[in-house]
């Protein structure tokens, strides 16, 4: 039995909930927004004895062989109705005896482990695994000195683009939320790389004549596609990705076999993978995505991803 | 006077997203619901003042913020 664990808005979850259905395996959705919200639970500890947890949800969590992760909402976003003094501490005594109560599920198969998302996001590290297990990666830098990012970018034979470590997600006061793409960044002098001090930051080449390939990665079977658009812009999600084209593209076997190596190293059983392919240059590793979006293709093209995910969630109980 | 990090010049207006497109561009406004770097943040500073107030070593466990599952 799959335990899904995400919030009530995900329209991804919606999407795959159907599927499971199709695909009549049985699942529990825990949505924590709702559930925990309108739950209640109890550790009771004796002396020599196994804790016995007293709860009131509708799913025999004995029979839970795999778990989802698939956005569960901030415990932070469940107590509005506290006082403000005493939030933060509300917020962190309900997490201690939430995540403890999914420490439960310890024994099963997770896709993916929050722990393991959180390392495999951190893309320094998937540039130094990359270049380790000999994909090839832009000539890039991280860094928050100024004098390194001039004399990275002060040659004439590359460009560059430059792009955030996180989200990109910027929240600002009055609603105006912002977001940062990946930018093409122009040749500027010493003092304008000034500011660079204020916030590490990501520079790589610029991969020229590419095409953008979006891989799937289901536990060390994949399905990749050439996602095609038109705006001529380095970021294929901006203009909300309107008009672009998803063709089917097959992995040469040699970086089929790199790139299982690196996902087992980060310890990823799903993620999504963005690498560029050019004529001269071939596959060209940009970074992985441990809980990336993927249902919108199948949406586009009607190709059976979220089978992938059903055969790797689909675990049966010893 | 506040600084602003480089890369701040690149920031645009975040776009809602289409209806038909909104499995694939969920990441951009679910980014807020994500308990992602942020509770990392408070948890730093509730730390520091909690070691400031009674010098405690700080609760490294929390560094996983609500990162670790909620």
């Amino acid at each position: 039995m799959i335990l899904i664990l995400t919030n009530s808005k995900d329209e991804t979850a919606n999407f795959f909930e159907n599927k499971i259905i199709e695909n009549s395996i049985a699942y529990y959705r825990f949505n924590t927004d709702e559930v925990i919200k309108n739950s209640k639970i109890t550790f009771k500890f004796k002396s020599g004895n196994s804790p016995v947890i007293l709860n009131n949800f509708d799913f025999d969590k004995d029979k839970i062989t795999s778990v989802w992760y698939r956005r569960p909402n901030s415990i932070n976003e469940l107590v509005n109705d506290i006082e403000p003094d005493y939030r933060n501490f509300v917020a962190a005594e309900h997490r201690k005896v939430w995540n403890s109560f999914f420490e439960e599920f310890n024994n099963c198969k997770w896709v993916n482990h929050p722990s393991d998302n959180l390392r495999a996001s951190l893309k320094p590290l998937q540039l130094k695994l990359a270049n380790e297990i000999g994909l090839t990666i832009p000539y890039s830098i991280i860094t928050n000195e100024p004098k390194q990012a001039y004399e990275f970018t002060n040659r004439e034979d590359l460009s560059f683009i430059i792009k955030p470590l996180s989200n990109g997600l910027i929240s600002a006061s009055e609603g105006r939320d912002q977001i940062i793409y990946t930018n093409r960044i122009k040749k500027l002098n010493p003092d304008q790389f000034e500011s660079i001090s204020n916030c590490p930051t990501l520079i790589q080449e610029e991969i020229l004549n590419k095409k953008d390939i979006r891989i799937n990665y289901f536990e060390g079977k994949m399905c990749s596609f050439i996602i095609e658009y038109t705006h001529g812009d380095v970021d294929c999600r901006r203009n909300n990705m309107n008009n672009a084209k998803y063709i089917p593209f097959e992995i040469d076997f040699e970086t089929t076999r790199k790139l299982c190596k690196l996902m087992t190293k980060l310890n990823l059983k799903f993620g999504t993978i963005d690498m560029a392919y050019t004529e001269d240059r071939g596959l060209v590793f940009f970074e992985v995505n441990p809980n990336g979006q993927w249902a919108w293709i199948e949406q586009a093209i009607n190709y059976p991803i979220s089978n992938m995910l059903c055969e790797i969630l689909n675990v049966k109980k010893n | 006077m506040f600084k602003k990090p480089f890369i701040s010049n690149f920031a645009e207006a975040l776009k809602n997203t289409g209806t038909n497109l909104s499995l694939g561009t969920q990441t951009l406004t679910d980014a807020k619901e994500q308990p992602d770097e942020d509770d990392k943040f408070h948890y730093s500073l509730g730390t520091e003042t909690f070691t400031k107030a009674t010098g405690e070593a700080p609760d490294n466990d929390d560094d996983y913020g609500g990162k670790y599952l909620l």
